[in-house]
């Protein structure tokens, strides 16, 4: 095939894959637009602003008389999962970096299936929320503040300027809301309010979340471009997270290109010391040896998930001697992947016609030196696609370096898809740049081997 | 020890499978210095092996070879130093797909003689216009014939000035219209009074240039001599059965 036609096909793919992509998220989010009730809204809105405690949140832990907090998930830093009897309550970017230590202090006391009475929760509650409106700045600004319901229990949701500001930003509003005719929304069009009305004013600032400033009147594809556009915009163009991305692409490159060079180091090694057990008809101890140890590399390496391998390798043996993560990265992947090319160039070697070697011999060269001068550059020739195919692999493999917390494309990536709370761009990103970094990889190593082959033409 | 023998081969035993077949069986016979000796035999008779066990490519399980006055077969002698001084040619040529013409013969004076890059190309260009080949000097493997494969084979084993060479059947992969080529090559070298153990099936080259015929049957010789006694008047009935068959 030639290469026009095999990269109009993976453009198109491309192209058409996002296109669905894109349609299933737009669908998406008018469904989640759907979901907040106005109504609902507004009753929070009444209660919250009466009574600072009262979010709804509290109602929920107020109806109850007792809950039993299961556990707390801390996402990420902004995002913490409170698991609790009466319901899961996901609170999303809402939360201040104080506010997460309140629920980290809370979650001391009421983990292990603790009864609490729902008034002592209450109050803690409300005293914390206290605290927090007394350290807090007033907000002089806009701010978007989004309160509904999902399947999964409430969200509530913030962008990020108001973050460290929100509880007390609550009341700011108010004011601000109180005194104001006209809002500057982020697109910055002017809002009018236009009954001073905190109800209408707080709905207003449900309208105003980044993605519905205004009713979107276009037709359907209309609407998904828009989406896709303020979409694109939030989530690499806004605090420049590309540089985020572009960051945790270099990190990917340069765990991957370590790992590959002491995968071919080991690879090779591997493979001599089992070719040479193979071919050998007298085999010394050290010789026996030597291979019983390859065989058991060989074995748990192949026979073990590499996120499981990354796990023990980092946080087993690793971190407790004081390696750093991205160290350990690369000493897990460059096992894993010398395993892999092991048997790689050992398949190789084993291809190479026996007579090349009786050739060497026969002109006096050692096994080593037949090896280092007549069968290595001939395997390696022979075994390049394979080899080729084996670092596309690592690469990709790569991408699980995030689970020890390495900050490669993939970490970087889903911390924007934390911050923004939008999967669809950032993956998307991610999927796109491994294609193409995969792509060049194959596209070198295809000229490579045109090159070596040359020779024997 | 007669200095007069290159190589001396003493109660050779080779055996596959821990005994179960026997290869060469009490294999005894000596090669003069400029002696050109050709082994002949049914397949399957240890022709091959032989030959290669005197290189030890094959590890024969007892007896000795002594080349040069050193016992090839004791543990202490340094094999490859004395693989050096035999040069060996293979049925299916084993030329280095991987280098070119040129390469292929300058690689082991170079790497092992450590004799100067310059003058081992100069001696290759020599070798190659001696067996006519002085022009695919940059050519590779891949891109010459058989018979020219063979004799750029024979001159890499040359290379290394060798005091014996070992021809493990040079023509038997070859068509027919190419045996003539490197058979010349073969001649020319006897005549210059190389030392040649030569494993064949071309009655013609044996009968033409071999000091000595030998006859393997079953891992043993069967019956050794001159090639006008070997071919007119065969003495053991295997022999004559195997020339009757072939000739």
């Amino acid at each position: 095939m030639s290469s026009k036609k095999l990269w109009a096909i993976i453009i198109s793919v491309i192209i058409v894959a996002s296109v669905i992509a894109g349609m299933f998220y737009a669908i998406n989010v008018s469904t989640k637009a759907k979901d907040i009730d106005i109504q609902e809204a507004e009753t929070i809105v009444n209660q919250s602003f009466d009574d600072m405690a009262y979010t709804k949140a509290m109602k929920i832990v107020s109806d109850t008389n007792y809950i039993t907090v299961n556990s707390v998930e801390y996402g990420s830093e902004k995002n913490v999962i409170l698991d609790c009897s009466v319901k899961s309550l996901d609170i999303h970017s809402v939360l201040s970096p104080q506010y997460n230590l309140f629920l980290s202090a809370k979650s001391d006391k009421e983990t292990g299936n603790m009864k609490k009475s729902s008034l002592d929760f209450k109050r803690e509650f409300e005293e914390k929320i206290i605290e927090l409106i007394s350290a807090a700045q007033p907000v002089t600004r806009n701010c978007v503040i989004e309160i509904f319901d999902t399947h999964t229990g409430y969200v509530v949701y913030a962008t990020e300027e108001v973050i460290d500001i929100v509880f007390g930003g609550w009341s700011a509003v108010k004011n601000e809301i109180l005194a104001a005719e006209t809002y500057t929304n982020e697109n910055g069009e002017e809002v009018s309010v236009e009954h001073k009305n905190i109800n209408n004013g707080f709905i207003q600032c449900i309208d105003l979340r980044y993605d519905s400033a205004k009713p979107d009147t276009s037709n359907a594809i209309g609407r998904m471009w828009n989406s896709l556009k303020k979409d694109f915009h939030r989530n690499f163009i806004e605090h420049d997270r590309w540089e985020m991305i572009m960051v945790g692409l270099m990190t990917t490159l340069k765990l991957t290109f370590f790992s590959l060079i002491i995968g071919i180091f080991l690879g090779f090694m591997v493979a001599f010391v089992r070719c040479t057990y193979l071919k050998q008809s007298k085999k010394g101890i050290l010789l026996k040896f030597m291979n019983g140890i390859c065989q058991v590399y060989l074995t748990v390496i192949r026979g073990t998930p590499a996120i499981v391998q990354i796990l023990i390798m980092h946080y087993v043996i690793l971190l407790p001697m004081g390696v750093d993560k991205f160290v350990s990265a690369v000493i897990c992947f460059g096992i894993n992947s010398g395993a892999y090319v092991a048997e790689i160039v050992r398949g190789g070697i084993m291809s190479i016609d026996e007579g090349q070697t009786e050739a060497g011999r026969s002109l006096g060269f050692g096994y080593m030196a037949t090896m280092y001068h007549i069968v290595f550059p001939q395997a390696f020739k022979a075994v390049l696609p394979a080899l080729a195919n084996e670092f596309v692999v690592l690469l990709k493999e790569t991408s699980i370096a995030f689970t020890i917390g390495v900050a490669d494309l993939m970490k970087e990536v889903n911390t924007i898809r934390a911050a923004t709370y939008t999967p669809f761009m950032p993956l998307l990103a991610a999927a796109v740049i491994y294609l193409i970094l995969v792509v060049i990889l194959s596209k070198l190593v295809s000229l490579l081997e045109r090159r070596l082959r040359k020779s024997e033409r | 020890m007669n200095a007069n023998y290159m190589i001396e081969i003493n109660g050779l035993r080779k055996e596959y499978l821990g005994g179960k077949i026997v290869a060469l069986d009490n294999v005894t016979t000596k090669i003069g210095k400029g002696e050109v000796v050709v082994i002949i035999g049914p397949s399957g008779s240890g022709k091959s092996t032989l030959l290669r066990s005197l290189n030890r490519l094959e590890e024969p399980n007892a007896g000795h070879i002594v080349f040069d006055g050193v016992d090839i077969m004791d543990k202490k002698t340094d094999i490859n130093l004395m693989r050096r001084k035999m040069g060996m040619v293979f049925q299916q040529f084993n030329l280095f797909p991987h280098m070119t013409v040129l390469k292929n013969m300058c690689i082991a004076p170079v790497k092992l003689l450590k004799m100067p890059k310059e003058d081992a190309e100069k001696k290759a260009l020599d070798l190659l216009n001696r067996v006519g080949l002085g022009d695919r000097a940059m050519a590779y493997p891949s891109q010459l014939s058989g018979g020219q494969k063979q004799r750029v084979a024979i001159v890499r084993a040359l290379m290394m000035n060798p005091d014996v060479m070992l021809f493990d059947e040079p023509t038997s992969a070859l068509d027919p219209e190419m045996v003539g080529e490197v058979l010349d090559v073969m001649k020319q070298l006897a005549s210059e009074g190389m030392t040649m153990v030569v494993v064949t099936h071309e009655m013609g080259f044996a009968r033409e240039v071999a000091d000595r015929v030998i006859f393997m049957a079953d891992g043993a010789i069967e019956e050794e001599g001159k090639p006008e006694e070997i071919f007119t008047s065969p003495q053991g009935e295997r022999t004559k059965q195997f020339l009757k068959s072939i000739l």
